[in-house]
């Protein structure tokens, strides 16, 4: 389990970043755990996050097997980071 | 109504994301208005009475609910050693899905949402058809009747 | 009112109601393993870990390939009010079993005054009713006048059957009876729809 001083700690680390919009943290059932964003984009980016990050690693053990460590999407607004930690789901949004 | 409009809208669930093994649509007495499933070859069940439980559980969290004054109920989720049963409201009755044990949870939600919205509208109303049928079925009818009356009687 | 599933089926919900151990769960099972003729589902229960019903049984069965009947056993405990008062809805037909014990009159009496305060005026009218009087073969089994007394019942406008559920003495005259009520009501109330 990250506890609230981990989760507090990721949380200024990233604020300390440039240009960081917003940071979503969840399991890998995709159930948010803390957000900041409102319920409804939360529970959005904390399903798709999850699954996108169950779908890369699913790729990448079928072609070679190695670990999935952080995704980056690029659009046209600007970019998503998403990461796994232990069973938790990063995203951040810049 | 198209026919098998819930069947189909159930089958687009279950296609939408990984692990949903199967879709039951019921309405709040314990009816079961569709299911489907991912396999047609799938170990099968009882779909009748287990709609009569999915009903009979959300129908009596729901009263739960009201008699703690906690508002009204959105969804149950039960999970199990193997698979999960994700029960949501969707009108006058209950969309449930029967998932794998290692599903999107958060997933789940967001399409069961999207999908009770839009299957609560056609239920409703294939619901409140059914109360007024038209004159012209009533004949058909009256002769089911006639002949489950008959049979009865051969008991 | 009946409702009609996708398939096209005329679906009836007939529920079994009574007191706590008056024999409802024994003659929805009678029905179900010793009615020859009738098409049925699976047999679902939810009771608890001594085999009392905690919620409801359930189980389906046709007699015709159009008419389903969903019939359904309420738990008669007194503590379960709500989960019976859950099962009571959309009910097209009840079906009471009243217990012939003396100690029970009274838990008869309570019961039969629960589904009146629930259903209303609709009983014995818009949802008949039918009573089995169950264990008559007590040999202490209080009187069919001093039980009827009891609840209330007049068996010139209901059906009354005296049975040994347990036998299946008097279960299958008082299920096809009720039966015959709820296709005879919704017939009638057909029609005069039709006609208006």
């Amino acid at each position: 389990m990250l506890s609230e001083d981990v989760i507090k700690s990721i949380l200024e680390n990233l604020g300390k970043m440039e240009g960081v919009k917003g940071v979503v943290i969840t399991t890998t059932e995709g159930i948010p755990v803390h957000s900041t964003f409102p319920p409804d984009v939360t529970e959005k980016i904390s399903a798709f996050a999850a699954s996108l990050l169950g779908k890369a690693k699913e790729m990448i053990k079928e072609v070679g097997g190695a670990k999935v460590t952080f995704i980056t999407l690029d659009t046209s607004e600007g970019e998503l980071l998403i990461s796994s930690e232990q069973e938790y789901v990063i995203a951040i949004l810049r | 109504m198209e026919p098998n409009v819930f069947e189909k809208i159930l089958t687009r669930l279950i296609k939408s994301e990984s692990g949903i093994r199967r879709a039951i649509l019921v309405d709040r007495t314990g009816l079961t208005i569709a299911h489907a499933s991912k396999f047609s070859s799938y170990y099968p069940i009882d779909v009748e009475g287990i709609g009569a439980i999915a009903s009979a559980i959300f129908v009596g969290s729901e009263e739960q609910g009201k008699n703690l004054d906690i508002g009204d109920l959105q969804m149950v989720i039960s999970e199990f050693e193997n698979g999960k049963i994700f029960a949501i409201s969707c009108g006058q009755g209950v969309l449930c899905l029967i998932t794998d044990p290692d599903v999107n949870i958060g997933m789940i939600r967001l399409l069961m949402k999207r999908t009770a919205a839009e299957l609560g509208k056609l239920l409703d109303e294939f619901l409140s058809a059914t109360v007024s049928i038209p004159v012209e079925e009533k004949k058909e009818e009256e002769e089911e009747l006639k002949a489950a009356l008959d049979a009865l009687e051969q008991l | 009112m009946p409702r009609v599933d996708p398939q096209g089926r005329l679906h009836f919900k007939i529920v079994f109601w009574g007191p706590s151990l008056s024999g409802k769960t024994t003659s929805l099972r009678w029905i179900y393993n010793n009615v020859e003729g009738i098409t049925k589902g699976r047999f679902v229960s939810i009771e608890d870990p001594t085999g009392r019903t905690l919620y409801f049984d359930y189980t389906p069965v046709s007699i015709s390939s159009k008419v389903v009947f969903d019939l359904y056993t309420v738990a008669g405990q007194r503590r379960h009010k709500i989960q019976r008062r859950k099962v009571l809805e959309g009910v097209d037909g009840i079906l009471f079993v009243a217990d012939s014990d003396p100690a029970q009159l009274q838990e008869n009496e309570i019961s039969m005054t629960e589904l009146r305060q629930l259903l209303g005026d609709k009983l014995g009218r818009e949802i008949p009713l039918v009573v089995l009087l169950n264990k008559r073969d007590l040999p202490n089994a209080v009187s069919k006048e001093t039980l009827l007394n009891a609840l209330k019942i007049v068996p010139v406008n209901i059906r009354v059957y005296e049975g040994i559920a347990i036998r299946g003495i008097g279960v299958k005259q008082a299920f096809k009876a009720i039966v015959r009520e709820v296709l005879w009501n919704y017939y009638q109330r057909a029609k005069q729809q039709k006609a208006q």
